[in-house]
């Protein structure tokens, strides 16, 4: 066999990664900034991971929390862009969120699976991403069989989001999640709104995979996330059978676009 | 490079490409491989799994100038064992099959029923390689779409370990297994000798280095590289154990050497 170091092929070109989590575990972090530097992501967009604060509906108090390990965070690290993490069925999240993206967080998100997002409960985040003009990132999950998580949402569930709220710039998250992509993809494609963008991300390497949502889904709002699971989400890119103009515009000049915030 | 498990042929439940085996071949040599196993994806999904590997073979063998050296290995689905005991003879004395990859559990078999470590056992014997699939494309929960047949548990895979002869000591590989029940069966797998692979979707990779945790519980020696191509992108797979944090001789181990020590001592 030849040389391990010879079989290393990923371009380093400055990777903006959308979906990413710190955690209040300090050796989590070390262990994050290690991935970001060997795999060359210039700026990762993080928010807590919801499994860190507890319950998958945290108290005010422990969503706070997680937003100030954030925020420290990005005070410590260049590279780290922060997301602001809400509760929907808290009320005083609200007031947080907003201080949080005044104090330069770049966006809402993950939105975790504590309830459905319905119109009523998301208005509030949405008036203050549309005023901030910040995207919004909400978890999915692409299941084609049910399962014990009602409060998950759907792809149906942020296509209905988007369409209400034309300004509002919705992410999907992680197509590669797990479930059935291809049906959510074939329900992005029905949904046709400019405003509803996915992310990459996730666990699953199915082949051709990157390959149609590239067909059939809008190329410009296709952005690179991995959830942290960085080797599976790059070597999807890395295989996919599309132009590398194409790799480079979902890996840098999509999320770009996205996330105004520098 | 060395891949314990790839197919060519058409997947019955999506588009996934390539199927030809030249080109399954070609794209696996510029990913690195030198040798790959290979089996014919149709054929796990046959009740007469005599007529899927006369397929798989006459496939096979229309093939010409292959890019890099490929072994193809049948298919077996206990639960469908063919009653004609020439056949059966047949089928553990063939000298040109070295390893028999199981159907998916969801189509019919149950693990730890007493026919089938039987029918395991017999391979074993006769030193061919069991290569068990747990779920081909595991978080897609195509199990699911099978509501009435099994699937591998926790319970059933602690049984089926217990229960089989040692005789099957390394020779038997689990392929595609949920992270979560490899956890489960741990001491078990390491205890019997059993190699795992890297090709299910539950394995993650860095920055969750689940590689790195089973080289820890379960052992070094013990895991090999399977891309699963085409139903997985082949970087899947190489980039968890490239990038996962222990040492450039236990990758080397993986990536190659295990494949050699499970798939023993054949030569070709």
């Amino acid at each position: 066999m030849s040389n391990i170091s010879d079989l290393y092929k990923i371009k380093k070109i400055g990777m903006i990664d959308v979906h990413v989590h710190g955690f209040l575990n300090d050796h989590m972090n070390n262990m994050l900034l290690k991935y970001i530097k060997i795999f060359g992501i210039e700026k990762a967009f993080i928010s807590i991971y919801p499994f860190d604060l507890g319950r998958i509906d945290p108290s005010h108090e422990d969503v706070l929390k997680g937003n100030i390990k954030i925020k420290e965070l990005i005070n410590r690290e260049k590279s780290f862009r922060g997301m602001v993490y809400v509760n929907l069925l808290n009320s005083e999240d609200v007031d947080m969120a907003e201080r949080f993206l005044r104090e330069g967080f770049c966006g809402i998100g993950e939105i975790y699976r504590s309830v459905k997002p319905r119109p009523g409960l998301i208005k509030p985040y949405i008036d203050l991403v549309i005023e901030y003009d910040v995207p919004i990132l909400i978890h999915v999950a692409h299941r084609l069989y049910p399962r014990s998580r009602p409060r998950e949402a759907s792809v149906y569930d942020l296509c209905r989001i988007a369409f209400k709220w034309p300004k509002a710039k919705i992410i999907v998250s992680h197509i590669a999640g797990g479930g059935d992509w291809e049906n959510s993809i074939e329900i992005l494609k029905r949904c046709d709104v400019s405003n509803i963008y996915i992310d990459t991300g996730g666990s699953v390497g199915d082949s051709g995979m990157i390959e149609r949502l590239v067909r059939e889904f809008r190329r410009e709002n296709i952005l690179f996330g991995s959830d942290n699971i960085f080797s599976t989400s790059i070597a999807r890119i890395e295989d996919a059978d599309v132009d590398e103009d194409i790799k480079i515009m979902i890996y840098r000049e999509n999320p770009l676009k996205v996330f105004k915030c520098d | 490079m060395i891949d314990a498990l790839s197919f060519f042929g058409v997947y019955p439940f999506r588009r996934v490409w390539p199927i030809d085996i030249e080109e399954v071949t070609n794209l696996l040599k510029k990913h690195g491989f030198k040798k790959i196993y290979i089996a014919y994806m149709l054929s796990l999904f046959y009740r007469d799994f005599y007529e899927a590997n006369k397929e798989a073979e006459e496939n096979f063998n229309k093939a010409k100038n292959l890019a890099i050296n490929t072994i193809l290995l049948p298919s077996i689905n206990p639960d469908y064992m063919p009653l004609n005991k020439s056949f059966l003879k047949d089928l553990l004395e063939n000298k040109f099959f070295q390893g028999y990859v199981t159907a998916p559990a969801y189509q019919g078999y149950k693990i730890d029923s007493l026919k089938t470590i039987r029918v395991f056992e017999r391979l074993c014997e006769y030193d061919k390689r069991v290569i068990i699939i747990d779920l081909l494309e595991d978080i897609r929960e195509m199990h699911r779409a099978y509501k009435m047949r099994h699937v591998i548990t926790k319970e059933s895979l602690k049984n089926f370990i217990d229960k089989i002869d040692r005789i099957c000591e390394r020779k038997i590989l689990l392929t595609s297994f949920r992270y979560d029940l490899l956890k489960e069966v741990e001491n078990k797998i390491s205890e019997k000798e059993f190699f795992i692979d890297t090709s299910s979707d539950t394995l993650y990779g860095p920055q969750y280095d689940r590689i790195k945790e089973l080289t820890e519980s379960i052992g070094h020696d013990l895991i090999v590289l399977a891309t699963k191509t085409p139903l997985t992108y082949p970087s899947v797979s190489i980039y968890r154990v490239l990038y996962s944090d222990i040492s450039d001789s236990f990758k080397k181990d993986i990536l190659e050497r295990n494949i050699l020590r499970f798939y023993g001592s054949y030569a070709h």
